[in-house]
């Protein structure tokens, strides 16, 4: 069993979150500045930052595979929450984008009401089992 | 499914937190599983019954009539 302990995680969690910060700058400065310009490269750039978020979902599943089995329950159940969730407010400006003309919208918007409908699911899960 | 836990614990005068530590689990998975919100895996029902040293029926009791538990 791993033996991830929560001082553990958080501590590696900032390190992937920081390297994050550090991968976003360096990203963004070498695309803002134009000191890449052939396409490809450009993407490849661009995604760098990417690099630490499969750190941090590595480290989420270690901290998965760490807990007890009502825990990992618990997690799951927040996950599904947060998947369903996400599923039907993505779908329904979906649909609002074509009937009502609602604007489009970044990418960037699936995580922040992944992660919110997720922490939602996570709290109600927690609270069954209290 | 009901439990006698919460009683094999007082016995013995554990705290949830011992218990927790005894078992490897979190003190949360202990109160759901005395206040009944929670039935464990096969494997954590056997690692409490052979840390209070009974048979895991005389610890676990299935109260649901089998046609209501399917």
């Amino acid at each position: 069993m791993d033996t991830l302990t929560t001082r553990r995680y958080f501590t590696e969690l900032f390190l992937w979150l920081a390297l994050y910060a550090v991968l976003l700058i360096g990203s963004l400065a070498v695309l803002d500045r134009h000191l890449v310009t052939w396409m490809p490269a450009r993407i490849v750039v661009g995604l760098v930052p990417m690099v630490a978020a499969f750190g941090v979902l590595n480290l989420y599943m270690r901290r998965y595979r760490a807990q007890d089995e009502l825990k990992q329950k618990i997690m799951a159940e927040g996950i599904m929450f947060g998947f369903g969730a996400t599923a039907i407010l993505t779908f329904s400006y979906g649909f609002l984008q074509r009937t009502a003309d609602f604007p489009d919208v970044s990418w960037f918007f699936v995580w922040p009401v992944l992660a919110f409908s997720w922490a939602i699911g996570e709290w109600l899960a927690c609270r069954r089992y209290q | 499914m009901t439990n006698r836990l919460r009683v094999l614990r007082a016995e013995r005068k554990w705290s949830q937190a011992d218990l927790a530590a005894a078992l490897g689990v979190s003190r949360q998975t202990v109160n759901a599983l005395e206040t009944d919100k929670y039935d464990p895996s096969l494997p954590l029902a056997y690692r409490i019954a052979r840390l209070f040293g009974q048979p895991v029926e005389q610890i676990f009791l299935d109260d649901v009539p089998l046609a209501q538990a399917t």
